[in-house]
């Protein structure tokens, strides 16, 4: 299945209510980090989510190349991150989160989504999606 | 948005940050995005099937796994607010009603009658003859039969309603199978009802919801009754208020919450006390302050200046100056507890059933209630020694407030100008448009609108317009700390004619000044008041409360206090404007009965409207059509 491609996430704002179901379905699965968070700005809330970019700013700038593209889902290696943090910086969405100390580092390592990419070729959605309950997230 | 009205208030908000202290806007910003499903009132927590959400948008479940839809749901949620409400008000007058049967049984130690005619007055109301009868007696009669509203087993309606609204009303509320008969019932009815797999009929489930808020009426007429009775009834008083009345030369208390039984207490025995804090170095002597209602309660009677209402209460600590808080029950944040901690103030509570984790418990039990005050005292000189003076920071802005406007007193005033006919002299005033209407300001303040904001705006808008306003609870505050509870307001803010009958009716009263433009009527609990005083101009004109030219407004409501008041106001006749949409939009038909259904059953209704200058354009139109329908001087030709 090493040629299949991962869907990617896409938010409607307008159908989301701010209930949180995707952060803590995220969460829950993911070390109690959540890789999907909804802000709110005025009335409108609006989830900001990894848009897995063509040219992804976080990939070129990786020093140990820790993040690399599989299965079409910019995918993080945590093993290989040093925690320098500079992915966090360079993502322009802001969802890019340093947590999680790995054992005996100094460093909080690096966080990101990964398009549940396990679980989608599994034939399964991700995490997220399914949780919305107003299908203001799509999978395309 | 800044954060208050008031701008001396932000030294204390960038005191704050620069502390690492979160206020009650940085936790609010913390929570965002706030849940749209609670919001919209469409989230079902009732049994646990669930919980279980509807989704607003049509596409995901319509209906609970119950079968409950969007329109029983909000509904259920809705009244279930109005049953709180309704709990915290009465339970606040049944406390009262039994220190005042404690009083006529002569078993009260602390605790006695302050205002003679004030009892007598209240038992002829409820049907109490008080020939050839002690004080004591009428104070157990008055005292049983209050009481009684709370337990009555008869299907009559409670004495505190029956008595006090206008004949024509009780009728409607008759009629309409609204007019309770038991306070607590009507709330154990909503708990019951709404349980789940009992009551789905939306429209059912809100007339249990007015039934339960004429309860809530019920119990703020007994709060504000036998209150004035124990304590005195307000009459006009000049003080001041705002986060300046804090003195850096004073141990300073602030009494916060809602039940002026142990805040009376305390300031009682603070005289005696006055030698001990001017020995501890407190120059000035041991300085009171009222925060939120307590506040109100203890300004009307007392004099005692406001230091804050409901949004900056926290900041009263952060002067550095607040050497204790004592707070009683509603609307205290728990988070004073954690930010008295990071100074020398002392935290007290002093109710069983509002206890905070860090503060010192010490109930004011009638036969304590003297000494634990004398210790809380105490131990807030103590407190003032501790203090540290380099984190003191006190804004400078101060405004003065003349306060006390009781129904009661508002007819001393006048009488002088007409002995037989009181309120003759406003009624004409409003039969000839120099007073277009009135509207009674209610309600909290909400982080979600800027503290006090929306009063003002609405309050400038209305008094240009020649409309006279009635004040309570934090609205009150809003307007005592914004400078427009005096003379001065008159002359900067109301309209010609408004002026010119404040002038006079000042001038008449003996008064070197113009009556204030907002009159501060009292706490929350005392909206009864704003009542007494429709319901008299209403009998005096004959005709019924729905018909006068009045209105009222919460523009930053927050407590499900609020939406019991709102919807009792509803209940009466009388249109109610709100500022922000409670959770309800989830339902339209829930909506819509409140926003225009409500009109064909009881005459008043929700106006939801968060812009206070369009609120202000809608209240004046309300009062204009309600004054052509009395075929009275309007700007509007037709009749509603």
């Amino acid at each position: 299945m090493e040629d299949s491609m991962v869907k990617s996430l896409r938010a409607d704002p307008h159908y989301c209510v701010g209930c949180k179901g995707c952060e803590f379905a995220c969460a829950t699965e993911h070390d109690a980090v959540t890789n999907i968070m909804v802000t709110q700005q005025g009335d409108q809330k609006i989830p900001a989510y990894c848009r897995h970019c063509e040219e992804a700013f976080c990939m070129q700038l990786c020093p140990t190349k820790a993040i690399t593209r599989e299965s079409g889902a910019v995918t993080l290696a945590e093993e290989k991150c040093i925690g320098c943090g500079i992915c966090e910086q360079g993502c322009p969405y802001g969802v890019i989160t340093m947590k999680g100390r790995k054992e005996q580092a100094k460093k909080d390592v690096a966080k990101k989504c990964d398009l549940c990419k396990d679980r989608q070729l599994e034939g399964s959605a991700p995490l997220c999606y399914e949780a919305c309950p107003t299908r203001a997230l799509a999978l395309v | 948005m800044s954060k208050c009205s008031s701008m001396s208030n932000q030294c204390l908000i960038n005191k704050a940050e620069d502390e690492q202290i979160d206020l009650v806007w940085d936790r609010y910003e913390k929570m965002k995005p706030l849940c749209g499903f609670g919001e919209k009132g469409i989230c079902c927590r009732i049994c646990m099937k669930g919980p279980c959400r509807i989704d607003p948008f049509g596409d995901g479940p319509q209906e609970g796994i119950c079968g409950a839809n969007a329109d029983t749901i909000v509904a259920r949620n809705l009244i279930r607010m109005i049953a709180s409400g309704t709990s915290a008000h009465s339970l606040h007058g049944k406390e009262i009603a039994k220190t005042l049967l404690k009083v006529g049984r002569k078993t009260s130690e602390t605790y006695s009658i302050k205002d003679e005619a004030k009892l007598k007055t209240v038992a002829g109301k409820i049907g109490i003859t008080t020939e050839n009868k002690d004080i004591y007696q009428i104070a157990e009669e008055v005292a049983y039969k209050s009481l009684q509203d709370y337990g009555r087993i008869e299907e009559d309606a409670c004495s505190w309603l029956r008595n006090t609204v206008t004949p024509m009303r009780m009728e409607k509320l008759q009629n309409l199978g609204i007019a309770p008969n038991n306070i607590e019932s009507s709330v154990t009815d909503i708990m019951s009802r709404t349980h789940v797999g009992t009551d789905a009929d939306p429209v059912n489930l809100l007339l249990a919801g007015l039934r339960c808020s004429i309860a809530d009426y019920t119990g703020m007429q007994i709060s504000t009754n036998l209150s004035d009775v124990l304590f005195g009834t307000p009459e006009p008083v000049i003080s001041e208020a705002n986060l300046s009345v804090i003195k850096e030369d004073a141990v300073n208390i602030a009494v916060h919450g809602h039940n002026p039984l142990l805040s009376e207490i305390i300031v009682d025995v603070v005289d005696e006390m006055q030698k001990e804090a001017i020995d501890a170095g407190a120059k000035e002597g041991i300085n009171i302050v009222g925060v939120c209602c307590t506040g109100n309660e203890v300004l009307l009677r007392r004099g005692i200046p406001l230091a804050s209402n409901y949004l900056s209460q926290e900041l009263t600590i952060l002067t550095g100056a607040l050497d204790a808080m004592v707070v009683d029950v509603q609307c205290i944040m728990p988070s004073v507890s954690k930010i008295a901690d990071c100074y020398q103030t002392k935290l007290f509570t002093t109710m069983p059933d509002a206890k905070i984790p860090g503060a010192e418990h010490l109930e004011l039990h009638d036969a304590d209630a003297r000494d634990n005050a004398k210790n809380i005292v105490r131990q807030s000189i103590e407190a003032f020694k501790r203090r540290d003076t380099s984190k003191i920071l006190i804004p400078k802005e101060k405004n003065k407030v003349i306060a006390g406007f009781s129904p009661e007193s508002i007819v001393n005033l006048l009488g002088k100008i007409d002995q037989e006919k009181p309120l003759r002299p406003i009624i004409d005033n409003i039969v000839n448009g120099n007073i277009r209407g009135i509207v009674l300001f209610a309600g909290c303040n909400n982080v979600k609108i800027t503290q006090d904001h929306n009063y003002i705006t609405m309050a400038k808008e209305l008094l240009a317009n020649d409309i006279l306003i009635l004040a309570t609870g934090c609205g009150a505050g809003a307007f005592a700390q914004n400078s427009m509870m005096n003379s001065q307001a008159t002359t900067d803010y109301a309209g010609e004619n408004l002026k010119s009958v404040l002038t006079l009716l000042g001038h008449e009263a003996g008064l070197e000044a113009p009556l204030p433009p907002v009159l501060h009527m009292g706490s929350c609990v005392d909206n009864s008041r704003g009542v007494d005083l429709a319901v008299s101009l209403a009998n005096e004109l004959g005709v019924d409360l729905n018909q006068l030219p009045l209105a009222a407004s919460a523009p930053e409501l927050m407590s499900e206090k609020a939406i019991a008041i709102g919807t009792w106001v509803t209940g009466l006749g009388i249109p109610a404007h709100i500022g922000l949409m409670p959770p309800v939009d989830g339902s339209p038909l829930v909506a819509g009965v409140l926003t225009s259904g409500l009109k064909d059953i009881t005459d008043g209704y929700f106006i939801v409207e968060p812009d206070p200058t369009e609120a202000a354009t809608k209240l004046i139109e309300v009062i204009e059509k309600k004054r052509a329908a009395l075929n009275i001087p309007s700007k509007i030709k037709e009749r509603v």
